[in-house]
């Protein structure tokens, strides 16, 4: 599900980068900028800010993934130590990662993950029902860290995935079912 | 680097049975459907990414020593929790535990070792609330 699009990268008020921290968040292409735009989507067609950054965007994204991409943008405005203890701010190549993860393998019948920021500048997704627990680490949009338990058969995997995340669909079903 | 300076060595005076307290930041509650709690998450258990020194706690037995209170150890940090672990915990899983004490924090410490995934999914398992955070959504299974 990629078919939202930018209205223009340059030369209108569509797109714009935000005088912004030194050193922050530079170097997205343009894969990363049209996932941000889903993440732009969620203003249905409104302004958007992700860190320093500014999108708007054309489509609207599924209902049930709006929520979920709000929780992913409001971790763009989290400062420098906002943990007390020297995390960095998030990188918006992870967002865009998280965003990728959700809107490419799950659908309106997954419950949501709860999305947390780490520490190093990446996002985490979790799940633990089911009698499992699958937490999803972007460390980088080529570094993904997986780590899944199954309480009721005591299986543990742990995956490290760059490009294909394709290998966690079993495990998204898997927390997905009944209690 | 989980232990970057050779001169870290386990402090055998902090007992195993003595608590080590972390705050935790609003983003880093996490509900947990399996256990119907909200808990802290996994990353919330790290190294300092910045200056990579080894994780931060207080001794909360010196806190209390010193007539304080656990709010105190939250003071300037609005909406954050605060949650305990046992130093033996971190032994069990290869961590060593310094005094490292600061001019605004006297009790503040200092787990060293490497924080796998695994010792990180420990200490947010089996940590346990001094101070909850307030109420709010994450009190909740995500929608």
């Amino acid at each position: 599900m990629t078919t939202a699009v930018l209205e223009s990268s340059t030369g209108s008020e569509a797109l714009w980068n935000r005088p912004t921290r030194p050193g922050r968040h530079r170097g997205l292409g343009p894969k990363e900028l049209s996932v941000l735009a889903y993440i732009a989507s969620v203003e249905q067609g409104g302004t958007f800010w992700f860190g320093g950054y500014g999108f708007s965007c054309e489509q609207p994204i599924p209902t049930w993934a709006r929520g979920l991409l709000r929780k992913i943008s409001e971790l763009g405005d989290l400062e420098e130590d906002w943990d007390s203890y020297g995390a960095q701010p998030i990188d918006p190549r992870c967002a865009v990662t998280a965003a990728e993860i959700i809107l490419n393998l799950m659908d309106s019948e997954m419950p949501a993950p709860s999305i947390v920021p780490t520490t190093g500048g990446g996002v985490q997704l979790e799940w633990h029902r089911a009698g499992a627990d699958l937490e999803i680490e972007i460390q980088s949009p080529t570094k993904v860290e997986v780590f899944f338990e199954d309480g009721r058969t005591g299986e543990e995997k742990e995956l490290n995935l760059s490009v294909n995340f394709v290998p966690l669909l079993p495990l998204l079903h898997r927390v997905t079912q009944a209690d | 680097m989980s232990q970057p300076d050779p001169d870290y060595v386990d402090d055998p005076t902090i007992e195993d049975d003595s608590p080590l307290w972390r705050r935790i930041p609003p983003k880093h509650f996490v509900y947990d459907e399996n256990l119907q709690c909200r808990r802290a998450s996994s990353a919330a258990f790290s190294d300092n990414p910045k200056d990579k020194s080894p994780m931060s706690v207080v001794l909360g037995d010196e806190v209390l020593a010193a007539s304080r209170t656990a709010e105190s150890v939250l003071e300037g940090h609005e909406g954050f929790g605060l949650v305990s672990f046992l130093a033996g915990l971190a032994r069990q899983f290869k961590q060593g535990i310094m005094r490292k004490p600061l001019d605004e924090e006297p009790a503040h410490a200092e787990v060293f070792g490497e924080k796998t995934r695994g010792v990180r999914r420990a200490f947010a398992k089996n940590c346990q609330w001094v101070i909850r955070m307030p109420d709010g959504e994450q009190d909740q299974p995500p929608p």
